[in-house]
């Protein structure tokens, strides 16, 4: 009886944990912070994600207007004092790209928000990008490059 | 003997002893207890012994039986709950650890290839290119001249 009592809590934890925030201000464009008709979303967690050695990936990707810009790249900006790396790239005072390392839940794991304007015919496009995993920056440069 | 003689007495009225029983009864496998004026207290003794080992069978079944089915049930029924409940939870967990898809304009992408496709030209833009001077200039550039 105790080890079944024992079995349930274990199982009860790892669901509340996987229900878990990551606590960034971004958080809110990946919870419908921002209305656009042109949204391209990708939500990938688990064995998919292997060959990369992440453990999660969630994308978004929109037709961004002039103050959905600056409200994305205020939280961007207000997440980036917490990182533990960053590289972050302004064109005419405008955030246009950042890629921000953090500690994940362990030691070995971390978690990165990427954020990036496109300008495609005359539109710009945010992409923001938040996974986790113990891959490196190195290891994903290294496997992206050869794609 | 008179003693003996005593115990039978006692043991028709009732008042013997378990201890004098238990005497009575070695006396009687003895070849002394053979004799015919005992038949009538071996008879009875015997009879009783008979009813009690047949009492005892009827207890043993009954405890057999009925008992241990229920707990048998029980002990069955709760495994099966808790088969039931783990199975319920691991299922929830493989489904929300194991997630492949993507949204296009509303609409849900399932095709595992298409949406692992789409992460990696996502991540190979980010962690490749970073900001693309080159395009955004020529972008610039190709507007102008229109």
């Amino acid at each position: 009886m105790k080890r079944l009592l024992l079995i349930v809590i274990a199982v009860f934890s790892a669901v509340v944990s996987l229900n878990a925030q990551s606590g960034f201000q971004i958080d809110s464009l990946f919870n419908g912070g921002l209305a656009s008709n042109d949204v391209k979303k990708s939500v990938v967690v688990g064995k998919s994600l292997k060959p990369c050695n992440l453990d999660s990936f969630k994308s978004i990707r929109f037709l961004a207007s002039d103050q959905d810009i600056d409200k994305v790249s205020g939280w961007v900006s207000a997440d980036s004092p917490k990182s533990l790396g960053k590289e972050m790239e302004y064109q005419d005072g405008r955030l246009v790209y950042a890629l921000l390392r953090y500690a994940g839940s362990s030691s070995t794991d971390n978690k990165y928000v990427c954020y990036q304007i496109k300008t495609v015919d005359g539109n710009n496009y945010v992409t923001v990008v938040y996974m986790t995993g113990p891959a490196t920056l190195e290891d994903l440069r290294v496997i992206f490059k050869h794609r | 003997m008179k003693m003996i003689n005593e115990y039978v007495d006692k043991f028709f009225e009732g008042t013997l002893s378990e201890a004098q029983e238990s005497e009575l009864k070695d006396f009687l496998s003895t070849p002394e207890g053979q004799a015919s004026e005992y038949d009538e207290v071996r008879a009875v003794m015997g009879f009783f012994a008979v009813g009690k080992e047949l009492r005892g069978k009827r207890k043993e079944e009954y405890s057999k039986t009925t008992v241990p089915a229920r707990t048998v049930f029980a002990r069955v029924a709760a495994v099966a709950a808790s088969v039931m409940i783990l199975f319920t939870f691991a299922v929830r967990v493989y489904n929300k650890e194991n997630v492949c898809v993507s949204f296009v304009d509303g609409k849900k992408v399932t095709d595992k290839e298409v949406v692992m496709n789409d992460v990696e030209n996502t991540l190979a833009e980010l962690l490749t290119d970073g900001t693309d001077v080159d395009e955004q200039l020529s972008e610039f550039f190709n507007k102008q001249e229109k």
